[in-house]
């Protein structure tokens, strides 16, 4: 039995030992269909423009088929392509799980479950529990969906080191909100090993990894916060070598006064990767800045920086799973720049435009990417 | 390994044996801050009351901080305005605060809308491209002042149920808050007389309910839908009307813009009346009675000096 199997038959029973008695007494339905019951849907769509390749453009003539297809199924080639559609579905199954799942289609290619879990509603005392399939919290952009990205695409590294789908599958993921008078919230993860912590498809069956995080959030005073979190991932892997991703992120932000008030971000992120102490440890940071200047334009701008040992030959194996303008397999640092323009007309949707410069050492790339995205549906909440 | 499930072990026995919350106080979070002044009245020393919005911040677009989940987490009611007024932060921030005392459903749960007739309940279908359309009616009654001594009955009938030690507490300050607020508001009522069937035009949706208390008009708003910024072709046509009908002024809260609309006011001839839309939204209106005291005072010095 496949680890994953294992969580799946897990869920269901954890809730039944967990739920108050009587939770499963089913009354009798009325005749006819009722549609009352109905989740609540929503739908999210990408468009994208991508252009102006230069040094990746010519190296991706050269050949590199397998390359274009995971391009065109993440629709990051060159021109215009649908980037992605995500269906969002979301239900109380009974009082005490509620439900939720994301299908994403990357270009035309079909629907897969991007995210689907259960949630424990019952837990007292800030707890929480949710078991399914999920974007883990590792950091901060790790768990964003594509259409949360506070640019189009995300940084180098995250793209690289994590892999395209980033740090996502099957896991049961424990929550504290501690009742300390600053906000301070506990979360630690067990997850069953798949090629997505390891780009490595042969694992020993049944090995389980985990994941840790520390969120604290303070409201420095009433426009402005600071968000700051400590994360860890990682599990014994091929050979018995162990992995681990560690993360450390903090975000400032300023809200102003008025039904649109003027906002600002500053947010920054570091991550390392390694197998042992000094062993295969790839580095990446961002850094961004992001404002929102009047009612309905918004700038930002952002660098990244990825930071390879001299000899990655384990790097490499990932470029397989990177987007055109990636393909560079020289082990060496990649500074990227990006400017972003964003006209936001409503909540619902937003053009926006981002110019990227990619420094690779010794040559440079540049880039341009133009999205569209628009919801529709039931009326989507939105962090801050 | 071992070691690690151990300590977690330990940490959740811990958690789970700590006694309840230390002062017998009960918890209110409410979304408003016309709300949370409103709770303090009725539960006056009984309750400890925070509001999750500013006065001056915009209610539909609150920014959903994980603060606001921290001070939910230990809350033992939530009260909030509903019509979903608080649709795009609210569930997060509830999900976000794992306490199943104010999830929906539950006694700590409590929308105060369900104790007024909505005004402005789209009878057709509607979608996105009438605006930020309310589907169950529009939530801006908490400007009504006539509304409250059954929203007050509403919230004194649930601090009785969650804290029936308190009971005789809660309706003795409702009964004196019914008798002042009764006062208050006939005084209010006279002050304003003169303003009966005056048109005015409104920014924002967002004085349906107090119009009707007070007998004004309104004839139309600068956002020709909610949520949206106006056309210049509304704009146009609603300087004509303000000239028709001959509308003294536009209502602005004072989340609003006033750019445009002052210069509409400019073109079409009358004034730009900036109003306090919440408690703590201005220097002064820290509760219900002062907050009130204080709409009532720019209407009436406005009225004045239209007569002049």
């Amino acid at each position: 039995m496949k680890a994953s199997k294992i969580v799946f038959a897990f869920v269901p029973l954890l809730f039944l030992l967990l739920a108050p008695a009587g939770a499963f007494a089913q009354s009798a339905t009325a005749t006819g269909i009722s549609r009352n019951f109905n989740p609540a849907i929503s739908l999210n769509a990408l468009l994208l423009y991508a252009g102006g390749l230069t040094a990746a453009e010519e190296e991706h003539a050269e050949g590199e088929a397998e390359a274009e297809e995971h391009a065109h199924a993440h629709g990051t080639g060159e021109g215009f392509a649908i980037q992605e559609t995500e269906l969002q579905v979301t239900s109380y199954v009974d009082p005490y799980v509620k439900a939720n799942l994301v299908l994403a289609m990357h270009g035309t290619d079909g629907f897969e479950l991007e995210e689907g879990f259960g949630q424990a509603l019952f837990l007292p005392r800030g707890l929480g529990l949710r078991a399914g399939k999920f974007y883990f919290e590792f950091g901060k952009h790790n768990s964003y969906h594509t259409h949360q990205y506070p640019f189009v695409e995300r940084p180098y590294a995250w793209d690289t080191v994590l892999g395209a789908h980033g740090l996502n599958g099957a896991a049961i993921e424990a929550t504290w909100l501690t009742p300390l008078p600053i906000y301070t919230e506990i979360l630690a993860t067990a997850f069953p090993l798949t090629e997505t912590v390891y780009g490595a498809e042969e694992l020993p069956e049944n090995t389980w990894g985990r994941a840790a995080k520390l969120r604290n959030f303070f409201e420095t005073s009433e426009h402005t916060t600071i968000d700051f979190g400590i994360s860890y991932a990682g599990g014994e892997g091929v050979e018995n070598v162990d992995r681990h991703f560690f993360a450390v992120d903090g975000t400032f932000k300023f809200i102003g006064t008025g039904s649109y008030p003027k906002k600002l971000e500053l947010q920054g992120e570091w991550m390392r990767r390694f197998e042992e102490e000094g062993v295969n440890e790839v580095d990446g940071a961002y850094a961004h800045a992001l404002a929102r200047v009047t009612r309905r334009w918004h700038v930002g701008a952002r660098w990244d920086g990825y930071f390879p040992p001299p000899e990655d030959h384990d790097a490499e194996s990932h470029l397989e799973e990177k987007s055109v303008l990636h393909e560079h397999e020289e082990a060496h640092d990649i500074h990227t720049y990006t400017a972003s323009l964003a006209f936001v007309p409503s909540e619902f949707q937003a053009l926006r435009v981002d110019v990227l410069h990619r420094d690779l050492g010794e040559e440079t790339d540049q880039a341009v990417r133009v999205q569209y995205n628009f919801t529709i549906g039931s009326h989507p909440s939105h962090p801050e | 390994m071992k070691r690690a499930t151990m300590i977690l072990a330990a940490a959740l026995a811990a958690i789970l044996s700590t006694a309840g919350p230390s002062d017998a106080k009960l918890r209110v979070v409410t979304t408003l801050t016309e709300i949370a002044a409103l709770v303090r009245e009725i539960g006056g020393d009984r309750v400890e009351v925070t509001a999750l919005a500013h006065g001056n911040e915009d209610p539909h677009f609150l920014a959903a901080k994980p603060s606001h989940s921290r001070r939910m987490m230990e809350a033992d009611l939530l009260v909030y305005d509903g019509l979903e007024l608080e649709v795009g932060w609210l569930p997060l921030l509830i999900e976000g605060a794992r306490n199943p005392r104010i999830r929906p459903g539950a006694a700590g749960d409590l929308d105060l809308s369900r104790f007024i007739q909505p005004l402005e309940v789209p009878s057709g279908g509607v979608d996105r491209s009438m605006g930020d359309i309310h589907p169950e009616g529009n939530p801006h009654y908490t400007v009504d002042p006539a509304l409250y001594p059954d929203l007050a009955r509403a919230v004194a009938d649930r601090l009785n149920e969650l804290d029936s030690e308190g009971a005789s507490f809660y309706e003795a300050r409702l009964a004196a808050f019914e008798r002042r607020w009764t006062e208050e508001l006939t005084e209010w009522k006279e002050r304003l007389a003169p303003l009966e069937g005056i048109p005015v035009v409104t920014y924002h949706k967002q004085w349906e309910y107090f119009a009707r208390t007070f007998g004004l008009l309104i004839v139309d708003q600068v956002e020709d839908k909610p949520g949206i910024p106006p056309t210049p072709r509304h704009i146009g046509e609603l300087e004509q009307t303000i000239r028709r009908e001959n509308v003294p002024w536009i209502f602005l809260s004072d989340l609003n813009d006033p750019g445009n609309t002052e210069k509409l006011a400019e073109r079409a001839g009358c004034r730009v009346l900036r109003l306090p839309q919440a408690v703590d939204s201005r220097d002064g209106t820290d509760d219900l009675f002062s907050w009130f005291d204080e709409l009532v005072r720019v209407l009436e010095e406005a009225e004045r000096e239209a007569r002049r």
